[in-house]
């Protein structure tokens, strides 16, 4: 079998163009790994037309980096008749009748859906447990979790059965299943991409990212997913600059700021040691790298609890069964037909967090929580946006500590919240945050570097990251280059 | 805060439009308790600013030009409801017989 999807996206871009292969082998090669070994990592297949798309291709002239690439979608995106089911029971049968904003971007560029990803139900979780359907695997190893929510796109692009991937990130759902598969996975700016058409969750702290195996991939395939959109009145018209442009530049010189909360001893030691290996790195390369602190960051989980959940809520509301979504068999009254449909058609996570953010948001409620919770927001807001006034980055890890087994602490209402205990402040504060593979720990389970930068500062959160890339040159292939 | 009563599990379930069953109530009682006490740490936050961050964005509101334009067919818009009569979504009776 070929292997060509192990590829970056501009050796692929070489190929194509020099016409040693087409757009339909890259298809062909993915769903024969899909057939042998697909983690689980998809919900939907989009063979039919993949196909039929790249066979249209040949007949096009290349214009752009990604043009035929297969990419694989989070299934909590709209496509145009492909299912999308946010992988809960509700939305097992929905057809979405137009595209995310996010989608016409891909397809103007010639890349081909190859399908829609695994993910935690309506992306509530980290781990990808909560899904309705077979649970996606870690490929690295498959008793592990992949993490979440965006489980199966991180499965997908780590096994190499795509080379990129869509993800959504409302608390770290991007970063942390990057962290878990050894991926480089971005969230933007708050803006930065537009949200139309990404089945909500927490408006004011859901963003798309892509999800990749290199620092470059990543940044090619968010030039071509941002941009204000009409659609988004939340969309920025920041410029879209070229987020390569930094890459490969030398990093002496540059301020990097680490909370002394991101490394306190909650963090698993081997997570942390390995973060100070790349800090004495940088500085060893002239880089300034202090410890500082930031206030208000140990209510990131309360905060996010009283935030997300309350934006869930409401925007949950509108699956009442009736206009589309799982609808119950046999009720006497409206009341009833949307209580039945609701508690059949969304699972446990679910419902516990829509229950608690109705709580926050009733009554007397919404002023003495909601209210506080915005206020602290904002402290949050300024306290981090205030140490870009000193330096140019903040890095810490992405997660509290590797991925672990299916099944740990099912139970446990907290802890898909403290998983994200590192990720949420920067939903919070709207600021773009990156993942990095830094290495493994002693179980050869990767280890991820958070990179957090100020608003609409990705080009810069990218230079650091390909630097530290370029500096470790780790092998990050889970199948230990037998197929490459 | 230990754990809910069933009253309250019951309110903040009708609040979501949801049914709690019996074999679930006792797990909710527990978990929702567990997150709502979790929550109540935000009550204790020392806090000086009264500004309040609803959407990490400056952007302001804009308008749609007042233009005819195509919007989303419904013959399209039918195609997900579950119960469709000609050009209606048929829901059950919402008044009383009486």
């Amino acid at each position: 079998m070929t292997d060509y999807l192990s590829k970056s996206v501009l050796e692929i871009n070489s190929l194509l163009k020099e016409k040693k292969i087409k757009p339909i082998d890259l298809v062909n090669e993915a769903f024969m790994k899909i057939e042998q070994n697909s983690y689980n990592a998809f919900i939907t297949l989009n063979k039919e037309e993949a196909i039929k798309e790249a066979i249209e291709l040949e007949n096009i002239e290349i214009d752009n980096p990604l043009f035929g690439l297969p990419i694989a979608i989070k299934d909590n995106i709209c496509t145009k008749d492909l299912k999308t089911t946010c992988a809960s029971h509700m939305l097992e049968n929905f057809v979405p009748i137009y595209d995310a904003t996010v989608i016409k971007k891909i397809k103007e560029c010639h890349m081909i859906i190859i399908g829609k990803t695994n993910m935690d139900e309506f992306a509530m979780g980290s781990t990808g447990e909560t899904s309705y359907f077979p649970l996606a695997k870690n490929p690295w190893n498959s008793k592990k979790v992949p993490g979440g929510s965006s489980s199966g796109s991180a499965a997908c692009v780590s096994a190499r059965l795509c080379s990129l991937a869509l993800g959504s990130d409302t608390g770290g759902s991007i970063r942390q299943p990057s962290s878990f598969c050894g991926l480089v996975g971005l969230k933007p700016t708050y803006g930065r991409v537009s949200r139309y058409g990404l089945i909500a969750f927490a408006s004011s702290l859901d963003q798309i990212g892509p999800i990749t195996n290199n620092v470059m991939d990543n940044a090619l395939l968010l030039k071509a997913i941002s941009g204000s959109d009409v659609n988004d009145l939340t969309s920025s018209d920041s410029e879209v600059t070229h987020f390569t442009r930094l890459i490969g530049e030398d990093v002496k010189g540059m301020k990097i700021a680490v909370p002394n909360y991101y490394m306190s001893d909650v963090i698993d030691l081997e997570v942390r040691d390995k973060v100070r290996e790349v800090m004495k790195l940088l500085q060893e390369k002239g880089c300034i790298v202090e410890m500082i602190d930031i206030p208000y960051l140990e209510y990131a989980i309360p905060l996010y609890q009283t935030i997300a959940l309350g934006e869930a809520s409401s925007n949950l509301a509108r699956f009442d069964g009736i206009k589309f979504g799982h609808i119950t068999d046999s009720y006497d009254s409206i009341d009833q037909l949307y209580k039945k449909s609701r508690s059949e058609g969304f699972g446990d996570e679910v419902k516990r967090r829509i229950m608690i953010g109705s709580y926050v948001l009733s009554g007397d409620n919404a002023n003495i929580y909601f209210k506080k919770a915005l206020k602290v927001r904002h402290a949050i807001k300024d306290a981090m946006v205030s140490v870009f006034d000193k330096y140019d980055l903040i890095i810490g890890p992405t997660n509290t500590n590797v991925a672990y087994d299916f099944n740990v602490k099912s139970d446990d209402a907290l802890k898909s919240f403290y998983d994200d205990l590192l990720t949420i402040p920067v939903n919070m504060a709207g600021l773009p945050g990156l993942s990095l593979p830094i290495g493994f720990n002693k179980s050869h389970l990767p280890i991820g570097m958070h990179i957090i930068g100020n608003y609409f500062k990705e080009d810069v959160i990218y230079k650091l990251a390909s630097f530290v890339e370029k500096e470790l040159d780790l092998n990050m292939d889970p199948r230990g280059g037998d197929l490459c | 805060m230990d754990k809910l009563s069933e009253k309250q599990v019951k309110h903040v379930a009708n609040l979501a439009r949801l049914d709690v069953s019996d074999e679930k109530m006792e797990h909710y009682r527990y978990q929702l308790a567990d997150i709502l006490t979790e929550i109540d740490k935000i009550l204790s936050v020392d806090i000086k600013t009264d500004e309040l961050l609803i959407a990490p964005t400056n952007n302001c509101n804009k308008y749609s030009a007042d233009e005819v334009c195509d919007m989303l067919k419904k013959a399209d818009i039918f195609k997900n409801a579950n119960n469709v009569s000609d050009d209606y979504i048929v829901v059950p009776r919402v008044i009383d017989n009486d």
